[in-house]
């Protein structure tokens, strides 16, 4: 079969970049083209190298920034970059280069939510509805035409590495969709009509600046603890709570639990401020461990 | 504990329980999600907290490195 590109090379981590890598391999023998994964972030417990070991794909660590864009300007092949999973920002030198398309997985719905962490300011920003994103990289920040898309439902309780898990499993999916008729033809897409003053959403940035106050509404809590789960991958630094008596604690962790301690209160802390319970409707209140880390403002 | 662990194991991917290799990640029985997952179900369930320097597959490579770090955990 024939296609346009004579290598397809994958960024990123995770699963979203696992699951594409196989599918780009499974394509390979058929189209003829190289195949090279690179990998610029190293997730925790990564065992990309290994995959790429075992089924014969050749396989770069480039975790310097400047040295995987001297990789990149240093291919003259008409190649296709699939970037996954991946934080690093592609130069203007690297996104012009003739021989070059790059597509991007973004975990939103374009052009909503543009930027780093959107999983996570979907649920704060209490979004019902988000999703993944397949596009061009163009110099702007995630504003490239939009080749597919799919809407991934927001539920009740559910935590940022929940609604990551899903917006991927999407995101997989779409990729298999399209990815034959790419590999053919160009993709025109969607051209975003965004609006010039969006907010694009960086990596230092984190909902409240991660600090909740025990006056706020208790969904609000809930909400932005919810925001920034990502289990133990510490995407952010642990929420804190600013308590009635002005101090400020770590949170070690929380959940929804049925009300047991807040019967016939808003609020209530343990003798030895370990545990806060807050209520959060008539049938459940939040369970709060503290760290003992208690500093006054 | 260990019948609990293995419903947690089994929601995942039944294969878990017959795995006798080192790294089921690796042999991809569980991706990065389940073991967050499985992570965040072991906390509930016995009450404990798994530090982020304890995800390895040392202590998660198949169900009884499992056993035994929870194990470990537990009677500290």
């Amino acid at each position: 079969m024939n296609t346009r590109f004579n290598q397809i090379v994958v960024i990123g981590c995770g699963k979203a970049a696992k699951e594409i890598l196989n599918i780009a391999n499974d394509f390979k023998g058929k189209y003829n083209y190289e195949l090279i994964f690179i990998e610029h972030e190293i997730a925790a417990l990564s065992n990309m190298q290994n995959i790429c070991r075992t089924k014969e794909i050749q396989y770069e660590q480039l975790t310097d920034r400047s040295i995987l864009s001297q990789r990149l300007l240093a291919m003259h092949t008409p190649t296709l970059i699939i970037s996954a999973g991946n934080y690093y920002i592609f130069p203007k030198s690297v996104i012009e280069q003739q021989n070059i398309e790059i597509i991007n997985f973004h975990n939103a719905l374009l052009p909503k939510i543009p930027g780093r962490n959107a999983t996570t300011w979907a649920l704060y920003l209490n979004e019902k509805v988000s999703g993944a994103t397949w596009h061009y990289v163009v110099p702007n920040i995630d504003a490239g035409a939009i080749i597919a898309q799919k809407e991934v439902a927001i539920t009740e309780d559910m935590r940022a590495w929940e609604l990551s898990k899903k917006i991927t499993d999407a995101a997989i999916e779409l990729f298999s969709s399209f990815f034959m008729q790419l590999l053919q033809k160009h993709i025109t897409g969607t051209v975003q009509h965004a609006d010039k003053t969006r907010k694009i959403y960086y990596s230092h940035e984190i909902p409240e600046n991660g600090i909740c106050s025990i006056n706020m509404p208790p969904e609000n809590i809930y909400r932005l603890l919810r925001s920034m789960d990502y289990g133990k991958n510490n995407v952010f630094p642990p929420a804190r709570i600013i308590l009635s008596d002005g101090s400020a604690a770590t949170i070690k962790n929380y959940f929804k639990a049925p009300k047991e301690h807040c019967l016939d209160t808003r609020c209530i802390m343990d003798d030895n401020n370990q545990f806060l319970y807050i209520a959060l409707s008539d049938k459940y209140e939040l369970r709060i461990t503290l760290k003992n880390d208690k500093v006054h403002n | 504990m260990e019948e609990k662990i293995i419903k947690m194991l089994q929601e995942i991917n039944e294969d878990i329980i017959d795995y006798q290799g080192e790294n089921m990640l690796a042999d991809d029985l569980i991706d990065s999600f389940g073991i967050i997952q499985i992570i965040a179900n072991l906390e509930d369930a016995f009450d404990i907290e798994i530090d982020a320097a304890d995800v390895t597959t040392e202590n998660f490579g198949n169900k009884n490195k499992i056993f035994g770090f929870i194990k470990s955990l537990i009677t500290e």
